[in-house]
Formats: structure tokens, sequence, C-alpha cells
């Protein structure tokens, strides 16, 4: 899984939490400040996410990153971190 | 100060032989059934394998595709029903006292089907793989909530649970807060979407299902000497009730008023009603007394007409039992024999047959009537509708846990 892989999952569980078109979704825009993904929605996301990518995500998530971005490299180093493990 | 008059002004309904007002009364008078194999799980390993199911059903046509993705099938029934009720009795929201207007409605089960597809979950992926939001979608309460969110109405917002009875207990509820003046008008009624695994095998494990897997729309046959079980369905039914003086205020459209209403326990059994079918027929008397009516003014019966053997029996017996001689000249007939019985909203699918009874002048069949029962000697309006000018009429729910209710709703009486 690609990069771009997981941003473009992440974008579309965002879009589709927050009803608004994916394209609506740059990946410098904040979360809570800009998006206004609020606590429930936070834990929809993060729940979504786990379940797409398979795997569990720290609680403390939802509220610590800030922008999409910060979001997607979180999810990425895990899958990145998922596939040597794997290889190994 | 004397108790103030509630009248039936929108009517809205999702129901296995038809979706909308139109298309439901037609079906009905029309004595279609729609009753058949169920499609909705797999249900290949039970005896039983018939239900009535709502098809050609799209949600997104009456709430935003996001809250559909996040409510289950019985939040879907009620919040359609409700949008075509309000649309139907042409209430204005942008200009009421949103916080005189209520939502009450019936449901037995909730939101069951993501119930037991999140105790799958848990048992096989573990506790983290519940959905955060399986609490809203669960809760029985979660259609009213909807609802109330939906429309803006800010009455009070409640959800009665009572088994089979429950969608009558809404109404009659709804009817008091407006005869008190508690409320202006309430969207009432009830909602069920029960065709799911575990509770269609719950009800089949009972024995109180018709097993004609063969001829499943010849399955529910009320009143019939070879029924043999009722047969489960979905679907659901929103009334708009409203004070008589602003309804003629605003020149609504009023199908009938409700002019009576009873509950009552048979303390009895959890799921066998008094074989006498006196606790029945208290609950008639109290609604036909509330009515200030006497049974003699009563036109025609909803019965709760479920096709089980021992409801069917009793509830006949419970007519005899009020209405004395006449009891073999009112007509009685049973919607479940179209549509089967949809548990929480069959008693607001019934009071809005019963309502439009009163408005059209046509009395819906007892369809599937086919074999006289010696102790079922009634009217029961066998296979074909029938014209009358009804001036009044029952309504009548008969619930598991012994909880029973009845409506008399009547011509709005000038």
């Amino acid at each position: 899984m690609t990069y771009e892989d997981v941003r473009r999952t992440i974008a579309e569980i965002t879009a589709e939490k927050l009803e608004k078109d994916v394209a609506n979704i740059p990946p410098d825009a904040r979360l809570r400040e800009d998006l206004g993904v609020d606590s429930l929605t936070a834990v929809e996301i993060v729940w979504e996410i786990e379940e797409k990518f398979g795997m569990e995500l720290p609680r403390e998530l939802e509220t610590s990153v800030r922008t999409v971005k910060d979001l997607v490299d979180f999810v990425a180093g895990k899958v990145a971190a998922g596939a040597a493990n794997a290889s190994t | 100060m004397g108790k103030k008059r509630a009248v039936i002004t929108g009517l809205g309904i999702v129901a296995p032989n038809g979706i909308g007002l139109e298309p439901f009364w037609e079906a009905n008078t029309g004595g279609r059934s729609g009753i058949g194999t169920i499609t909705r799980f797999d249900a290949s390993d039970y005896d039983f394998r018939i239900a009535g199911e709502v098809r050609e059903f799209n949600p997104s046509r009456y709430m935003p595709a996001a809250t559909v993705k996040r409510t289950d099938a019985f939040v879907h029934y009620g919040v359609a029903a409700a949008r075509m009720a309000l649309d139907d009795s042409g209430l204005d929201l942008s200009v009421e006292d949103r916080a005189s207007i209520g939502v009450i409605l019936g449901s037995g089960l909730g939101g069951i089907a993501f119930h037991e597809e999140q105790m799958i979950a848990a048992y096989d992926k573990g506790v983290r793989r519940i959905n955060p939001l399986s609490v809203p979608r669960v809760s029985p309460n979660a259609v009213a909530g909807h609802i109330a969110i939906q429309f803006g109405l800010w009455g009070p917002n409640v959800v009665i649970s009572a088994a089979c009875a429950s969608g009558t207990l809404a109404v009659g509820e709804a009817f008091r807060k407006i005869q008190s003046g508690e409320l202006e008008a309430c969207l009432c009624g009830g909602v069920e979407a029960p065709l799911t695994r575990f509770t269609y095998g719950s009800y089949a494990a009972l024995g109180v299902m018709s097993r004609r897997n063969d001829a499943p729309q010849e399955a529910s046959r009320p009143f019939d000497k070879e029924r043999d079980g009722f047969v489960m369905a979905e679907g659901g039914a929103m009334l708009v009730v409203e004070e008589l003086g602003r309804a003629v205020r605003r020149s609504a459209h009023i199908y009938a008023e409700i002019a009576g209403y009873a509950a009552g326990s048979g303390a009895y059994h959890m799921v066998m009603p008094q074989p006498d079918g006196k606790d029945a027929a208290r609950v008639m008397w109290g609604a036909i007394r509330d009515s200030g009516l006497r049974p003699e003014d009563i036109g025609y019966i909803n019965a709760h007409g479920t096709s089980t053997s021992v409801n069917d029996l009793v509830e006949t017996l419970a007519i005899k039992e009020v209405f004395g001689e006449r009891a073999h000249r009112v007509p009685i007939s049973s919607t479940k024999s179209m549509i089967g019985h949809t548990i929480g909203a069959a008693g607001a699918i019934e009071a809005l047959v019963t309502a439009m009874v009163l408005d059209r002048g046509i009395i819906p069949p007892t369809i599937n009537y086919r074999c006289k029962d010696p102790n079922c000697d009634l009217d029961y309006v066998p296979n074909e509708s029938r014209c009358a000018r009804v001036e009044a009429a029952l309504s009548n729910s008969f619930g598991f846990g012994s909880c029973n209710a009845c409506l008399v709703l009547t011509k709005e009486r000038v």
C-alpha cells in the first residue's frame, strides 16, 4: 500500500463522515478548526480507519493529530511498520 | 375547563404492500398481500421462511444520505412516514410553536439488526470493533430523536415499548396530551424492523408463526379455521394528530377524530391472552366509554387479528362480550391478513386504516378467509372490501406481556 493509497482512503473516510466532497479535504486542513470534526466524528473516523486498515490506533490519536496530513502520516507510518514486520 | 378534542390531519405509511398513503390504501382495499419469501437474510435453515418485507423503499428520499448510513431500518421507516404525514397534513412548521408539537412512537424492538451485527463483531473480533455509534443506533428512542432533529420538534420525545400494542399506545398517549392541552399537535405512530436472523428465529422458536412457506400470500389468514400462526412483517405508520380548533382554523383535512382510548393489562401471562377474553373486553369497553359512545354506535372494528389460533378465538370472545348479540352485525377486518404482523408498528398502521375507513367509506377485507371456524363466527369482511358509511370505529391491539390498548375513532362530530 502506497502513501497515496493511505492518503486517499483517509480523505474518503473523512469526507464521508463529514458529508463533504473528497475534494474539500486538503492535506493541510485542520480537522477540528477547518473541517469541523467534533469529538464523536473523530471517534467514528478513527474507528473506520481501524476497520479499513485492520490496525489498532491509540485512543489519544483523536486529540493529538491536528491536520489531515498528520493523521495520514501517522497511519502510513503504522502501515510501513506493519509491512516491515511482516517481511522480516 | 373541558377536555380538548384531537383530530387526525395527516397520514404517512411504509408497509409491505404499499409505500405512501394512496398506494397502501389501494392495496388494502384491493385485498393485495405484501407477504413473500424472506430475502432480507438467509433463512434457508429455518422451518419458517416468509415475511412481510418492505420493498423498493429508498430512505434517501426522506432523509440525508449520511443519516441513512448511520441509522437502522426502523428509523428509516419512521422518518419517511413522518415526512409523508407532515406533508399530508399541510402543517407549516416554520410558523408553528415547535415546543407544542411532540413525537411519540411505539417500537417493540428498536435497532435490532445493528444490535445483532455489533454483538457478532464484539464476540468475533473483540470489543474494540464495536461501532462507536452503536448506542444511538440501536436505542429504541433513536427513531423519535431523528424525527425531532429532522423536523425541529421540541415537544416531548418518547418511544413506548409495549410489544404488539406499542403503536396504539403511542397514538393514545398523543391523544391524551392534546386533550389535556399539554400539546397542540403530535406526530405519533409506530415502527418496526424485526426481520433479522435472531429476532425472526426467536419468534419462530415460540411457535407462533405460520409455516405456509409454499404459499406466502395465503399464510396470514386471521379468523379462518386453518390459520396456523402469524407472519412477521416490518414497516411504520405516522399520524399527525392536532387539536380540533386549530385544525379547523387552518382548514386542514380531517380524516377522523380520536374520541376514545384505553390501555390495560390482563396481568395474566407473558405470551398468552386470558382465555375468556375478559381482559381484552375490559379495554375495548374502556375505550368506548372514554369516547362517550355505546357499543351500538360502533360501525367497524379493526381487529388485532393476528392469525394465531388463540388470539383470533379470544378476540372473537371479547367482541361478543362487549357487543352481545350485535357482535354478529359489526364488520370486523384484519389488516394483518395482507401485511402480516408488524409488532410495534401494527397498532399505528391499523389506526391509520381505521381513520381511512371513516374518511373514505370503504372497509378493507380480511383476505385468505376460506374455511369457517365454528368458534369464530362473526362478520370478518371476508376477501372483498365493502362500501359502508361508518360513523365510529374501534381499533384493537393485544400484545405480549399482557398489554392491551384500544382506540375509538369517529367522523369529526360538529
